[in-house]
């Protein structure tokens, strides 16, 4: 990471992982390391179409309807209630706000657009980016994951913060995420 | 009429397949013999001469890969047919094939004669490359899609089958995505079976039930309800068995009505009920060819007390079916050929061929038409 004007960005001088880096993202994290522990998956070509022939309809809700659906039928374990969102963002950004303090962690991100996306991710906790914690570790490694139209990525709940990255992008990033809803449902007994 | 009328020819024109499918059930795939043209002139005199044939029937090529013979065998045994059916039944000729083989002159002959065309197509590379391959074990999907992109570059229309396996059953919707990308409109669906020398099947353990159901709820959801509509045979075919199932009509099949379905190998000898009977071996029984069309008409076979026994026992085994099968009034008393391969006799009942096959579709059918259809909502206002 790097110090921008009040911000920490991510660097451009991405690198493969090492071994051990490589380790974090599945389930050989050593002990008392946070895993990244993140899963691939893919929707169907006609599902991200669906996107597509809505996105200026009315079919947003059909559409977010049979997201979850598939996920489910995949056996993700999803919240009762979840909230979707599509956020669309502009090219050459280094962060695209996809994990937002005010809003709970995404467990499900997917690029619905028609050129690869990029997750920046980080298993440091929130307070060690931020003033003296982060001069201590700057040098503490991000992963950068591709995702092609139509993959995605599910987060268990471990304390993974992600986030877009669109330097390499010549098309708006289009990306889905899902996260457990906030909202308060009354016991309907 | 005790017997027929015939609604399905099975013939093998070779039982030579170039594919080695791991779930195949033909025993003789290897062997390259071909039917001969005297063959093919008793197969339709004795068809014609029988009384069997009071409807129209369909003719289908199968039981070995048809392509491996070129058109020109086919323009002469569509010649024969025609000359022997004299009172001009119709017919309709098809061909169950891998497609591996299709090329321009097939093309042209497809599209010169009305032949109905069924390509075997797994779905999408990862599953299809996992059974369907050839005798060094390499995938075939790529030379499948060859060929269906060819017929369907010809305007050559065709439906496919598709094997249901193990590994199917957590991927509906990618079937899907696959079918549409390729333009494919109707799909039948089996499920691997244990038949002939396929002992085992991946869909025989105890959790394959629900998956299965599972599965199958959420492709016709698809199906039905996702950007292209698909015709689903098995769909078809159980919503008109629910249907008939609510009406005093006689419950039969096909395989369990003597001679509805007559089977034919390469060398002429027939059999009926289930195709895939032809070319078995049992113990109880033998095997199951009850003669030769160059030497047996069927008026002597009809009462030949090899038939007799035969039918006896699969009689016995859907009357089993009758008494002990709730799903009976949809099915009929299964298919002769699973109980026999499964449990080693026609007088039986369940197999995992109608646990699957035909349980969980009436299952997952009915409940698709029980549940409540979802009540248009207005649009929002942009």
């Amino acid at each position: 990471m790097e110090r921008v004007d009040a911000g920490l960005d991510p660097r451009v001088d991405w690198r493969p992982p090492t071994a051990d880096e490589l380790s974090m993202l599945v389930d050989e994290a050593p002990p008392g390391v946070n895993p990244l522990r993140t899963n691939l998956l893919a929707i169907p070509a006609w599902l991200r179409t669906a996107w597509w022939d809505h996105v200026d309809q009315t079919g947003y809700e059909r559409f977010a309807s049979d997201v979850l659906e598939f996920l489910r039928f995949k056996d993700l374990p999803l919240p009762a209630l979840c909230e979707i969102e599509v956020a669309v963002s502009r090219p050459d950004q280094t962060r695209t706000r996809l994990h937002e303090a005010t809003k709970a962690a995404p467990l499900v991100v997917v690029n619905l657009g028609d050129e690869a996306s990029h997750i920046i991710m980080s298993n440091l906790p929130p307070a060690a980016t931020t003033g003296r914690s982060y001069d201590a570790r700057s040098t503490y490694p991000l992963m950068r994951i591709r995702l092609d139209p139509g993959e995605g990525l599910w987060f268990p709940p471990c304390g993974v913060i992600c986030d877009g990255w669109t330097r390499e992008k010549r098309e708006l990033d289009v990306v889905l995420t899902i996260r457990p809803s906030r909202a308060v449902v009354a016991n309907p007994v | 009429m005790e017997f027929g009328p015939l609604d399905l020819l099975v013939v093998q024109p070779t039982p030579f397949c170039n594919l080695d499918c791991s779930y195949c059930y033909l025993p003789d795939r290897e062997r390259t013999e071909r039917m001969a043209v005297p063959t093919l002139e008793a197969l339709f005199r004795w068809v014609f001469a029988s009384d069997l044939v009071r409807a129209p029937f369909t003719v289908v090529w199968h039981a070995g890969e048809p392509m491996v013979l070129r058109p020109d065998f086919y323009e002469g045994a569509f010649a024969i047919a025609a000359r022997h059916n004299l009172d001009g039944v119709p017919l309709v000729h098809s061909f169950q094939t891998n497609a591996t083989l299709v090329d321009a002159v097939w093309c042209d002959f497809l599209k010169a004669h009305p032949v109905q065309v069924g390509v075997s197509v797994d779905g999408p590379a990862f599953l299809h490359d996992r059974y369907r391959v050839t005798r060094r074990g390499a995938g075939t999907h790529d030379r499948v899609m060859r060929g269906i992109r060819r017929l369907r570059d010809n305007g050559i229309s065709f439906h496919v089958i598709t094997v249901l396996t193990q590994d199917t059953l957590d991927y509906p919707d990618e079937l899907y995505d696959f079918y549409i990308e390729e333009g494919i409109e109707r799909v039948g669906f089996n499920v691997e079976e244990i038949e002939g020398p396929h002992r085992e099947s991946s869909l025989a353990r105890t959790e394959t039930g629900p998956r299965f159901r599972r599965f199958l709820a959420r492709f016709l959801d698809l199906a039905a309800e996702g950007p292209a509509p698909l015709q689903v045979r098995e769909l078809d075919s159980m919503q008109r068995a629910i249907v008939a199932a609510g009406t005093d009509a006689p419950v039969c099949t096909e395989e369990t009505t003597p001679f509805a379905i007559v089977s034919v190998d390469w060398q002429g000898n027939f059999s009926t009920f289930s195709p895939e009977l032809l070319g078995l071996r049992n113990e109880r029984y033998g095997d199951f060819s009850l003669g030769n069309v160059a030497t047996d008409p069927f008026a002597v076979v009809a009462t030949s007390p090899r038939l007799a026994a035969i039918r006896r026992d699969v009689a016995d085994g859907v009357e089993r079916c009758r008494q002990t099968c709730a799903y009976f009034r949809f099915c009929g008393g299964g298919a002769p050929v699973n109980k026999l391969c499964e449990t080693g006799s026609f007088v039986a009942t369940e197999t995992l061929f109608c646990r699957l096959n035909r349980q969980a579709w009436v299952d997952v059918v009915l409940d698709r038409l029980e549940r409540p259809r979802p009540v248009a909502t207005p649009a929002l206002s942009a």
